[in-house]
């Protein structure tokens, strides 16, 4: 860990640092609600935004807020919303909608207790399979999830590059303990985190597809008002971007905005491991309960027991095949999550081992003894 | 020395009848009676009595009928 | 002859309307408006929701966005927020704009975000096939009110001037060169102008309710409607059961781009100190 200098260094939660970050990516449009226990994201942009020549704009719902954003984004601008279960519901369609017109934005979900109202200033991670299935039909989806402060910054970042890199709605995972817990953050140095910008045409407007069947399958972007006057629509669509029932046109568009995010899986994938080479448990662990998981895992070695962790910081697409790989020498997998086993679910479909749930749904993070627990029962076995 | 000129007809009325969805609205708008239905489209029955009012053309829904100056239609 | 094929995208043309459909009537209405605004092209940009009248922006040549139902207002927001000088014309119905997407709409009547709205209103909702809507007249049939509407309708012009929308004239499609004058005005005026326009749908509507086709649909709106100069000195009873077109509200406010932009300068000021 370098020593951090003074400046470089700041005491922050993890809603302010997610908030900082997207300005730093380039965020200049923020449209949200207030909803617990998000609602920090919204009050730091609403002062900050005017500061950095940017708009914050409280919409009055959240259907209104993911709206909001996609406009901005068409137009040219980085444009992110902040909220948490209920509101992440109402936003389903208008994902959906970004998903399908292919723009750019960031979601940002931090998790409480569910379902319905549930449990406002409690944290949950119930809302990893909505985060991949919420909205309706085949979609790809991209969604991370931090477990520090300084993880949020960086993958706040992140969220945004993989936004415009793919032309996609990007969904950041917290939760109600990444998201307010006060950790010292120290700023990644300047250039350590690329921006990345969304490809932009290189096409005159005679001959623009705003939706083009192109080799990388990411079409070039136009924005609106820039002399392009295209057609966008959440009706099926073929490269032109007018509305078709054609079935091969609509067969390549549904194909290709799967496939888009697909064969891209080990450019997007990303995760941690420690101390597996030797293991013979692994614990999955990611957002809140990585940070659990960690200790535990110390805990484990100081007592004799083999014990590694991986981390997923992308949840969606999920790292299917490391778990495989790493599931050819582990046999014992031990999966802590705030909900009944949404991931458990993937990394049993990935590893075909046995799989040991660790879940707690009554509002509490799930302690390092718990897990250290289920670690010494699975040795034992 | 008053010559008596020619009544010329100064506008043409074009119809699109792939357009048109036959609404009668132009038939029933027209203060000349110069248009009529044909076969469930519109069709310039009495073109003489055009006056250039262009009412068929704002209230046609279907873009399918409109009315030229008869310099303009040669021209096009 | 009006220069409408400047502004279409001539290859999409038949267009889907049904025969006599008001929409084409009020698209022409919003062209003439348009080109007598002289605002290029490219700075127009026309949003829609879903249903009859929001498959406009497909037809214009434009930058032309179709979004989801009732959000149109909202997606709206973010594009004239984000880039100003933008023109921005939604096109929506009566269903898109007050039923599913109300909130949007009174909200950014309240924020008095510069924008033209125009609601095509024909009483009922034409896309999903004729089901009663939130300006169906109390009585009238539709799929979904077979025995008669029982609730009572919105008045969409009156629900704009209470959440504050600054301009709101309602006109009809019997009316379309007065249409296209008051779409221009509302496209000049910096704020959020209201145009509803009544408009015939024969087949879902007027078919149904026995109301005939789109000719005499236009006769009714002749005969139902009274300019609100002439309302305002008519008795009651005559005017008892008559639509009242014209301006009906024509204000000036703070426009919400302007405000904002205020409120960032005077920040970044404060924060030079």
């Amino acid at each position: 860990m370098r020593m951090s200098n003074r400046e470089n260094a700041k005491l922050m939660t993890g809603n302010e640092a997610c908030a900082e970050a997207a300005l730093f990516a380039g965020m200049r449009f923020f449209a949200g609600y207030p909803i617990t226990p998000s609602t920090e994201i919204a009050e730091f942009l609403a002062r900050r935004l005017p500061q950095v020549g940017g708009t914050f704009v409280q919409m009055e719902d959240e259907i209104a807020s993911m709206a909001a954003i996609i406009g901005a984004s068409l137009a040219g601008v980085k444009s992110m919303t902040a909220t948490s279960g209920p509101g992440f519901s109402l936003m389903q369609e208008n994902i959906g909608y970004a998903t399908m017109t292919e723009v750019p934005c960031v979601v940002v979900n931090v998790q409480r207790g569910g379902p319905s109202t549930g449990l406002p200033t409690l944290p949950s991670q119930a809302d990893v399979m909505q985060a991949r299935w919420g909205t309706h039909g085949d979609h790809p989806v991209i969604a991370v999830a931090p477990s520090t402060v300084r993880e949020t910054y960086d993958w706040t970042i992140r969220a945004f590059n993989l936004s415009e890199r793919f032309r996609t709605p990007v969904i950041l995972l917290l939760d109600e303990i990444v998201g307010h817990v006060s950790e010292k953050i120290v700023y990644p140095a300047r250039g350590e985190i690329e921006q990345v910008e969304r490809e932009r045409t290189s096409r005159d407007p005679e001959s623009y597809l705003p939706y083009e069947n192109t080799d990388s399958d990411i079409p070039p972007f136009a924005e609106f008002g820039a002399g392009y006057r295209y057609h966008v629509t959440g009706l099926n669509h073929d490269e032109t971007g007018f509305p078709t029932n054609d079935p091969k046109k609509v067969d390549i568009l549904n194909r290709r905005i799967n496939r888009k995010i697909e064969r891209y899986r080990s450019e997007i994938i990303a995760y941690s491991e420690s101390s597996l080479e030797d293991a013979d448990i692994c614990v999955v662990a990611y957002g809140s309960s990585a940070r659990s998981a960690h200790r535990a895992v110390l805990d484990a070695r100081r007592s004799g027991y083999k014990a590694g962790i991986f981390q997923p910081f992308v949840l969606w697409p999920f790292p299917h095949e490391r778990l495989s790989l790493i599931a050819q020498r582990i046999k014992n997998f031990v999966v802590p999550e705030m909900n009944l086993g949404q991931i458990a679910h993937e990394v049993s479909c990935a590893t075909n081992r046995n799989i040991v749930r660790v879940n707690r749904v009554d509002g509490g993070l799930i302690t390092p003894d718990e897990i250290l627990e289920e670690i010494k029962n699975v040795s034992i076995r | 020395m008053y010559t008596m000129a020619v009544k010329a007809r100064k506008y043409e009325v074009i119809i699109n009848t792939n357009w048109c969805k036959g609404c009668l609205i132009c038939v029933a708008l027209c203060p000349k009676n110069v248009l009529a239905m044909q076969k469930a489209k519109a069709y310039v029955a009495d073109p003489e009595a055009c006056t250039g009012c262009q009412l068929c053309e704002i209230y046609c829904p279907d873009f399918a009928i409109t009315v030229h100056n008869v310099s303009d239609a040669h021209v096009e | 002859m009006f220069p409408y094929d400047k502004y279409l995208r001539r290859d999409k043309f038949p267009h889907i309307w049904c025969t006599g459909c008001g929409c084409g009537i009020v698209l022409k209405a919003l062209l003439r408006a348009i080109e007598r605004s002289k605002i290029p092209k490219d700075d127009v940009a026309i949003v829609s929701g879903i249903g009859c009248s929001s498959r406009t922006p497909g037809y214009l040549d434009f930058n032309t966005l179709h979004t989801t139902h009732g959000r149109a207002i909202a997606f709206a927001t973010g594009l004239k927020l984000a880039k100003r000088k933008l023109k921005v014309i939604v096109v929506t119905g009566d269903g898109d704009a007050t039923a599913i997407g109300g909130n949007h709409f009174i909200h950014a009547a309240r924020r008095n975000l510069d924008m033209t709205v125009i609601i095509y209103n024909n009483y009922i909702y034409g896309m999903t096939g004729g089901q009663v809507s939130p300006t169906t007249p109390a009585g009238k049939r539709s799929t979904t009110s077979p025995h008669g509407n029982v609730e009572p309708a919105f008045d969409i012009s009156g629900l704009a001037i209470a959440a504050g929308a600054p301009f709101v004239a309602r006109t009809t499609c019997y009316h379309a060169v007065q249409l296209d004058k008051y779409i221009n005005k509302g496209i000049m005026k910096k704020g959020f102008s209201v145009v509803e326009v009544l408009t015939p749908c024969p087949t879902y509507y007027a078919r149904p309710n026995r109301l005939g086709n789109a000719v005499e649909m236009l006769e009714w709106y002749k005969n139902n409607s009274i300019q609100i100069e002439v309302a305002r000195n008519t008795s009651d009873e005559e005017k008892a059961g008559k639509i009242t077109i014209g301006i009906l509200h024509d204000s000036d406010r703070p426009e919400f781009c302007d405000v904002y932009s205020q409120l960032s300068a005077r920040v970044r000021e404060a924060n030079k100190e």
